[in-house]
């Protein structure tokens, strides 16, 4: 499980995520994604093209975040989740809570839209 | 164990601490990897009934094959009589092949003679993965110690398990295996009065002890039926409930999933609701697809004053419902793919060997199917047959 964190165009932070996001990856990521969303109230998109596979402990840090923003009055959309990864999102109906994006741009576009 | 040598090595600051050994010098030579006291070499495997085993590595070198005189035994048709040895070589493991058919393999390489296995890395000898584990002797006693509280909390899960309905209008079977880390699996089923029975099937999200607690108190809650001011013949309020009752934030950050069904009689009317979790599954006495029973709701305890939507099915004579979860078909295959659900559900509903019920004729196909070693999560199949 890798991350990188990149700057969009509007001031939100992008989270770029690559790999398992099961227990061990999250274990590797979570204190870098906490910290880094934590650093600044912003906006947060997370890209999810480079998730391989998405576990019950991916779901958790993912709701974390979106409660996180939410109680700081920012937002979190995702986007880029390939159909595995966003099978499981629709089974445990994230999108009920979180904007579900295809790309990078339209994630964007709903952070700049709204 | 430690060397001679091993011993003669002082830490810079003059310490024998095993655990510190960040900087020091040597009288001799400087190993790959710093000699620790109280160190030990395993070689950790899965007997023929799929319970993990550790084998202490000494002085003396260790034969592995399918029989005697092989120091460590594998029951698999794949071995060889003697397929390979291991010995120490001062602070290194090192595996050779002794001829097998099948061949040796060091993190999916071949080997043949000398060939180091590195601290944390895979044997294969046949279908068998063995790990390689280089550690303190007294941290693994500890680590036992936690394996030993995980294994209770397993039987605490189990003992709540409800009997299977032998006779009546519902027949139940079920099978339950938890996984070595304890994965949070949970499910049950009573009558609420005469004429309807309740039946779910939990997962709570991690594993380990707290997974654990976490599934033994909402089953408690389920059985007792203490959520406040709950109809419980009312599924999509039931969840509402449970919703309110377990917020991830002050339950240790973990949420669950679930499906939970009342059923009916005679009307064979089934209501269910489900929260992030895959469907249940219905098939008729005739056979044919099984057919999905879902409603897409978010996973319990993720966020406060979410809406529940709930269903109703109309079951047939004899029809067959199927709840089971995640670690029933999330399983790495030998091949090394990882199954879907899509690769389960055509397993549902096929005939079946003498002697043994559904569920458990489940476990060993998917078992068979799946890579050496214990499964990675919890897996618990119910199955309810309406007369």
């Amino acid at each position: 499980m890798d991350i990188q964190l990149e700057d969009l165009n509007n001031g939100a932070l992008c989270v770029v995520l690559l790999g398992r996001l099961d227990t061990v990856g999250v274990d590797r990521i979570e204190a870098t994604v906490t910290s880094a969303v934590a650093a600044q109230p912003r906006d947060v998109a997370l890209d999810l093209d480079g998730v391989s596979f998405l576990a019950s402990m991916g779901v958790r840090l993912i709701i974390t975040l979106a409660r996180s923003q939410k109680a700081r009055g920012q937002r979190l959309v995702l986007f880029g989740a390939r159909p595995g990864v966003r099978a499981t999102l629709d089974m445990v109906a994230l999108d009920k809570i979180i904007p579900l994006l295809p790309d990078r741009a339209q994630a964007l576009a709903h952070l700049l839209s709204a | 164990m430690s060397t001679a040598e091993d011993r003669a090595t002082q830490f810079a600051d003059g310490t024998d601490d095993g655990e510190r050994t960040l900087i020091r010098t040597t009288r001799n030579r400087q190993p790959l990897l710093p000699s620790r006291v109280g160190w030990v070499h395993y070689l950790v495997y899965t007997d023929d009934t799929g319970t993990p085993q550790r084998l202490q590595l000494g002085t003396q070198p260790v034969r592995i094959g399918r029989r005697a005189p092989c120091e460590l035994v594998l029951r698999d048709s794949e071995v060889s009589g003697v397929h390979c040895e291991v010995h120490l070589r001062q602070d290194e493991l090192v595996v050779s092949d002794r001829g097998s058919t099948n061949g040796t393999f060091v993190d999916g390489k071949r080997v043949f003679a000398n060939e180091l296995v590195p601290h944390g890395g895979v044997l294969q000898v046949g279908r068998q993965l063995i790990k390689h584990e280089f550690r303190d002797q007294q941290e693994l006693v500890q680590s036992q110690e936690l394996d030993r509280d995980l294994a209770r909390a397993s039987d605490y899960v189990q003992s709540l398990l409800p009997l299977p309905l032998r006779d009546g209008p519902v027949l139940t079977d079920w099978f339950f295996q938890p996984s070595t880390r304890v994965g949070g699996d949970g499910f049950g089923y009573h009558w609420l009065d005469r004429q309807r029975l309740v039946m779910y099937l939990l997962d709570v999200s991690g594993h380990g002890v707290g997974a654990a607690m976490h599934g033994v108190s909402v089953l408690g809650t389920l059985r007792q039926q203490t959520l406040p001011d709950t109809n419980f013949a009312d599924p999509a309020q039931v969840l509402a409930r449970l919703n309110d009752m377990y917020p991830m934030d002050r339950h240790g950050g973990m949420f669950f999933t679930i499906w939970y069904g009342v059923l009916e009689l005679p009307a064979r009317q089934l209501r269910f609701a489900s929260a992030g979790q895959h469907p249940a599954f219905v098939i008729g006495a005739a056979g044919g697809a099984p057919q999905p029973l879902m409603t897409r709701n978010l996973v319990i305890g993720a966020m406060p004053d979410t809406p529940f939507d709930a269903d109703v099915a109309q079951l047939q004579p004899d029809d067959r419902v199927y709840l089971f979860s995640d670690g029933v078909f999330e399983i790495v295959t030998q091949q090394d793919e990882t199954w879907t659900l899509d690769e389960f559900v055509p397993l549902l509903g096929q005939a079946l060997p003498p002697g043994v019920g559904e569920p458990e004729h489940l476990f060993k196909v998917v078992r068979a199917l799946a890579r050496p070693g214990p499964l990675d999560d919890d897996f618990s199949i119910l199955t309810l047959q309406v007369h």
